[in-house]
């Protein structure tokens, strides 16, 4: 898996492959922030569109890719209060009422978001057995059943247990790796 | 005590799923920050698994955004009122590092529906002749002209300079604020205002 320097070095540089592997690297960060704000359907695509486009345009300045994250997540949040202060505006004429500073909330979320996006890039490089196993077992069902996921998976019912343990191992070790190469760049 | 005595990821997933580890590792777990720390670490990978693993954005978006798609919101005409927001200060952002500009300028980046404004404040010591310079950029789609756009400079209401912008939205002014300052640029139908911007 690419390193985001040069990731964004090659996008920058017009490599549409390179472009193609951000775009789905950061889908879901996108995405999460908008759907955050509680934007959908046709508006909602607009600001993934239009998030995209400004990292397109500023791929060439960004100075260090590490913050590439922390970028999509401000961009993508500007983008969110742009809109809805605008349909604010749209639908009355008053001044939207003094709401409570939202900033404490907002870190916090956009903390979950960002260690969402770590966990995400981790995953990305399990083997495809281990990242079907930990979808079917911790996003498709609330209470993971090991019988269900043995079928569904085609694998021995004894070997969903041990073969998850070591997938999260594998999982936690890249974390940790990549925390620990973050603190030493 | 080196890395390989702390307990394994193995052994904190155990305990992180109510399941005891050997009295000998729960004492070291009792007396070992490090071992809290990665606890603590787990236990946030962990809550976040559910997300990241999550579909993410429909595909019909994706596809659009790998080809640079324009919003479909930008193929109306640009028209009205707009308030510019400010989506980067090199004063507060600094982490985020996204804008190339001149040792100890001041820059900040704004953003609304389809334009952005590019704004920097040059350091006081330096003897350029401009004191603000800056560029407006249309996001995407069907562009509205950059060129001969009017950018007024105004300290509280009042207007101290005005200029246009040259052919690809760039624009100087002459005074460098030292209070708070608003930019109001002009175009065809069209008005964006920056918010103040204190230096």
């Amino acid at each position: 898996m690419a390193q985001h320097e040069e990731l964004l070095a090659r996008a920058a540089a017009g490599e549409e492959s390179a472009w193609r592997d951000l775009v789905a690297r950061y889908q879901a960060l996108v995405h999460s922030v908008i759907h955050a704000h509680r934007i959908h359907g046709a508006d909602g695509e607009d600001l993934f569109q239009e998030t995209f486009l400004r990292l397109h345009r500023h791929a060439h300045r960004i100075q260090d890719p590490r913050a590439l994250t922390r970028w999509i997540m401000v961009t993508t949040r500007h983008l969110c209060l742009d809109h809805l202060s605008r349909r604010w505006r749209e639908t009355t004429e008053a001044h939207p009422p003094d709401l409570p500073d939202p900033r404490p909330d907002l870190e916090v979320a956009l903390e979950r978001l960002e260690r969402a996006q770590e966990v995400r890039e981790a995953l990305a490089t399990l083997s495809e057995r281990c990242q079907a196993l930990l979808q079917a077992l911790y996003y498709e069902q609330e209470e993971p059943d090991y019988r269900r996921v043995a079928e569904q998976l085609g694998m021995p019912l004894g070997s969903v247990g041990p073969t998850r343990g070591r997938c999260l191992e594998r999982l936690l070790e890249a974390l940790d790796s990549r925390r620990r190469k973050g603190r030493t760049s | 005590m080196t890395d390989r005595d702390h307990l394994t990821w193995g052994e904190l997933l155990d305990m992180l799923e109510d399941r005891d580890p050997k009295p000998d590792r729960r004492k070291h777990f009792d007396d070992c920050e490090p071992c809290h720390e990665r606890l603590e670490s787990l236990r946030g990978w962990m809550d976040a698994l559910p997300e990241a693993l999550g579909p993410g954005a429909p595909d019909v978006w994706r596809r659009r955004a790998e080809q640079r798609a324009a919003p479909r919101s930008f193929l109306r005409p640009l028209q009205g009122v707009y308030k510019a927001l400010v989506v980067f200060d090199s004063d507060e952002q600094s982490r985020v590092g996204v804008r190339s500009a001149g040792v100890g300028d001041r820059q900040w980046l704004l953003a609304t529906d389809r334009l952005e404004i590019e704004v920097t404040l040059s350091h006081p010591d330096e003897k350029s002749p401009f004191g603000i310079s800056g560029q407006i950029f249309s996001v995407a789609g069907d562009p509205p002209p950059l060129v001969g756009c009017k950018v007024r400079l105004e300290i509280e209401g009042r207007t101290l300079e005005e200029t246009h912008s040259e052919p690809h939205g760039e624009f100087m002014i002459q005074a460098r604020p030292t209070s708070a300052f608003q930019l109001i640029v002009v175009g065809e139908g069209w008005e964006v205002a920056t918010p103040e911007l204190t230096p």
